[in-house]
């Protein structure tokens, strides 16, 4: 799914991507900007939380002419100017911006490098109507924005997620505080949930394992919760086979499908064992049933009868 | 200042972390023994640095960098060191309701104790001080005590922000500490986590959770932020440390005297 939205195979008009303190969703945001503008998009770029030279730097682009930097980051409530916060008014006016530098084509996308000064200086309400109206101008045919979950309260990620088509969620499948000294933290792997709801209705949840590659792009495959870490409620490790371990043993740990047949026939003692007992319950049940007695040694008879006090 | 600190992180006096925010956090023990390496080290750079001190006075400072081999009253001399004393600036301001009769470096950067609730002038005194410099640090000893000191939240993120545009402009380093103990509103989430948003380098400390031992004083932890990968940090470098009065023992967890 995450590869479709990005390759605009899914249409989607608001892209959610939510991180948190552990993941950084600057990379999947880069990702989708590079490919609205493979795709020949009008790239408006609101970057309150990165320098713009060096987002534009890290998109690795040849050519930068379709991307209409807008600079949020270097003054966002006009401490440098020193003529006072300018709260709201001007932070957040990405629609009316998109519009007046709108050439006129229909191929127009934004890219919003978080939304968290925004959601600091202005009401969250305030800013989903923004977002809602943006996303909805038929100039646009994405905006995908940045959201960074820990530093906000539930409730307005909630308001952000009801408004938008997709969300990505990134998390990590091992939690990196928890400081171990095992080799799996290093094998950690980075999941995307997406929820994704079609213009018909219909929504898809898509679990997937997300690589950054060396040339920046962006790799994902279906990735599952473990059962056993699900059931223990703890994050799932995607258990991978321990490469570094098992290339310095002398002999082989793993089994190929023909000696795993092989094992599967072999009858162990304790199988055998069973079956014979089987046998003779089988046995006794259909003979009516008789009990023989072999005394011990150390037995003493008593000739007395026991039961003589008993008077039958 | 701490020579393996720096082999550890990569850093020497010819390559100092530029263009870059520091976080020093601690809980359960006390990081600042890790802002007076910044300073000896810095110092010993030729860098300029401007330290901006409310939790502990001057002469604290002074006494600690001498034993590191850098005299910070000869630096201030020297106009290599410009010193805030935030300190007596606050309590000179709390007490009289002014600080017209404080020095120059100081000024009204503690506005926020009178209703204009920001550290817009804070600010504003850092990016005066590092004009016209190149490789500058800047210090500021203890961010959480302006939460107690009236700041919100709100505003100590818009601070934490502006010294990020400061860093990149002017090319210089913010490096300031974070108790993680100090919750000021538990419904709103911690501004360490927006601390730790801008921050390039994290050094966190914490005491050891089996409690004090004279040959481990706890375990120091450098996160570097990954800038091409999903995840915000490479690995952690995780180590046991023992402090003394001029170096840091670092140490791989276990291999301390006591354990061997």
């Amino acid at each position: 799914m995450l590869e479709k939205l990005l390759s605009g195979e899914e249409t989607s008009r608001l892209v959610l991507i939510c991180d948190d303190q552990f993941t950084n969703g600057s990379t999947l945001l880069r990702a989708f900007a590079r490919s609205l503008i493979k795709r020949g998009c009008q790239l408006h770029l609101f970057c309150f939380e990165q320098h713009p030279t060096n987002f534009v730097n890290h998109l690795n682009l040849h050519n930068d002419s379709n991307v209409h930097v807008h600079d949020f980051y270097s003054d966002p409530i006009g401490w440098n100017d020193g003529d006072g916060c300018l709260l709201g008014s001007r932070l957040f006016d990405i629609n009316s911006k998109v519009n007046q530098e709108q050439a006129g084509g229909s191929n127009t996308a934004v890219v919003i490098d978080s939304l968290s000064i925004t959601l600091q200086t202005c009401e969250s309400t305030s800013v989903c109507q923004q977002l809602h109206k943006l996303s909805h101008n038929q100039r646009v045919i994405q905006t995908v924005m940045l959201h960074h979950t820990h530093l906000h309260v539930d409730d307005v990620t909630k308001r952000l997620s009801h408004i938008s088509d997709s969300v990505l969620k990134l998390n990590l499948t091992s939690s990196l505080p928890k400081i171990t000294f095992s080799k799996k933290s290093v094998h950690d792997g980075t999941i995307c949930v997406t929820v994704h709801r079609k213009l018909n209705g219909k929504v898809f949840l898509s679990e997937e394992k997300v690589e950054i590659l060396s040339d920046s792009s962006v790799e994902a495959c279906p990735w599952q919760q473990d059962p056993l870490s699900a059931q223990t409620g703890g994050i799932s490790l995607n258990e991978e086979p321990d490469v570094t371990s098992e290339a310095n043993l002398t002999f082989n740990l793993n089994l190929s499908v023909r000696e795993k047949k092989e094992r599967s026939k072999l009858v162990m003692p304790y199988i055998k064992a069973s079956e014979e007992e089987k046998v003779e319950i089988h046995r006794s049940t259909g003979g009516g049933g008789k009990i023989f007695y072999e005394p011990d040694d150390v037995d003493d008879f008593d000739d007395e009868d026991p039961d003589e006090d008993l008077e039958f | 200042m701490f020579e393996e600190l720096n082999n550890i992180a990569g850093w020497s006096l010819k390559n100092l972390p530029t263009n870059k925010m520091i976080l020093i956090s601690d809980w359960n023990t006390d990081a600042s023994f890790l802002l007076h390496h910044f300073l000896a080290f810095y110092l010993k750079a030729n860098s300029k640095v401007v330290l901006a001190h409310a939790a502990q006075s001057f002469i604290h400072y002074n006494l600690a960098c001498s034993r590191l081999g850098v005299n910070l009253e000869r630096s201030r001399n020297n106009g290599d060191l410009i010193a805030l004393n935030l300190l007596d600036a606050s309590l000179q301001q709390y007490v009289e309701g002014s600080c017209e009769n404080l020095s120059l470096d100081s000024e009204y950067c503690l506005n926020f104790l009178f209703g204009d609730n920001s550290l817009k002038h804070l600010f504003k005194v850092f990016k005066r001080c590092v004009e016209n410099t190149k490789d500058a640090l800047i210090i500021l000893d203890d961010v959480t005590l302006f939460l107690g000191l009236g700041v919100s939240q709100k505003d100590l993120n818009y601070f934490v922000h502006y010294m990020d545009v400061l860093c990149k402009s002017n090319n210089c380093t913010f490096v300031t500490l974070f108790h993680q103990n100090f919750a000021p509103d538990i419904s709103e989430p911690s501004p360490y986590l927006c601390c730790q948003l801008y921050a390039s380098y994290e050094i966190e400390v914490k005491g050891l959770e089996s409690g004090y031992s004279k040959d481990v004083h706890g375990v120091l932890t450098l996160k570097s932020k990954e800038t091409k990968g999903i995840k915000t940090y490479q690995p952690h470098k995780l180590m046991h440390y023992r402090l003394t009065d001029r170096s840091l023992q670092l140490l791989a967890p276990g291999t301390s005297s006591a354990v061997l």
